[in-house]
């Protein structure tokens, strides 16, 4: 590229600069500037509230959990043992044993216990019906 | 105070060695980000986001690389996430023109860096701004542009071959 045109571009470069100068005096960027920084650094600021918010949501997310997890594990989750001693009958319960391998099996069988009891009185009924319509 | 006084401090926390800092470079940055940007709008909130993301990383800046080459690299990562706004106003849904401000950079018609623009692509630009307006050694512009060296050289041949032959860049320097 020819000198001139070297010369033209630094010439111009500083033309440029010289207008973003008086610009940002005129709209006193420096002011605005140290206001947002005194923002960043004073913690009274909103998004500084929501930080020092964040440790106490942190804590109360535990302790809700461990209430959770708690309450869960009070819910009985063994089934009723039938035993037979000398001509009666006696239900012995077990204590709730807590292994931790049949805690998914124990939860999943809770679940589900409601929808077993329906379709079992579901397959009651159709054989109620068929029944009755065997005796027409 | 040179300038590595200001920048040790500033990383201390002196918010009024910064401002000395910013005073150095602001002119220097917002020349070429008003080029570089849509309106002066988006230009200033580039400019003031710029330098409040220097401060916050202060700590993390490599004394190897001039400040300006610094400031120049945070500067360019703002505005390449920086997302067009439309503003719809009141006279754009009355069928009128919208008033906006001129950015200052088209103002003057002769200027070299306006015709360069409507030339170039933005990263060939950038190399012409770097090492023109702000003699950057091909590192340093490198660095800034996240690019090789020789990426650098190459583009910065390119767009001088591609600037001499431009009829009307001539038609300029001969004007003068």
């Amino acid at each position: 590229m020819q000198d001139k045109t070297e010369n033209k571009l630094q010439q111009d470069a500083q033309k440029l600069q010289q207008m973003a100068a008086s610009r940002l005096d005129a709209m006193q960027f420096n002011q605005q500037l140290e206001q947002a920084l005194n923002e960043q650094k004073n913690p009274a600021n909103q998004h500084g509230r929501l930080q020092n918010r964040t440790p106490w949501l942190a804590i109360a997310a535990v302790v809700t959990l461990t209430a959770m997890v708690w309450l869960f594990l009070q819910q009985p989750i063994n089934t009723p043992e039938v035993e037979v001693t000398t001509g009666r009958v006696v239900a012995v319960e077990k204590p709730p044993q807590l292994d931790w391998m049949q805690w998914p099996r124990a939860v999943e069988s809770q679940v589900n216990q409601p929808l077993l009891d329906e379709q079992q009185a579901i397959i009651a009924d159709l054989k109620a019906l068929k029944t009755r319509l065997l005796s027409i | 105070m040179t300038e590595q006084q200001l920048i040790s401090q500033a990383q201390q926390g002196a918010t009024s060695s910064f401002s000395q800092l910013v005073a150095l470079y602001q002119a220097r940055l917002y020349s070429y980000l008003l080029a570089r940007c849509q309106n002066s709008h988006d230009a200033d909130d580039v400019l003031q986001e710029t330098f409040i993301s220097a401060f916050k990383y202060l700590k993390s800046y490599d004394a190897q690389w001039q400040f300006s080459t610094w400031l120049f690299t945070i500067a360019r990562r703002i505005l390449s996430k920086l997302k067009v706004v439309y503003h719809v106003t009141l006279d754009a849904i009355n069928g009128h023109e919208p008033v906006t401000e001129q950015n200052p950079f088209e103002l003057d018609q002769n200027n070299i860096w306006r015709l360069i623009k409507q030339d170039l692509t933005p990263a060939s630009y950038d190399v012409l701004w770097f090492f023109y307006a702000e003699q950057a050694s091909i590192k340093d512009i490198a660095h800034i542009m996240n690019q090789s060296e020789s990426w650098v050289k190459t583009n910065l041949h390119r767009s001088k071959i591609k600037l001499s032959n431009n009829s009307e860049l001539g038609m300029l320097l001969e004007a003068k």
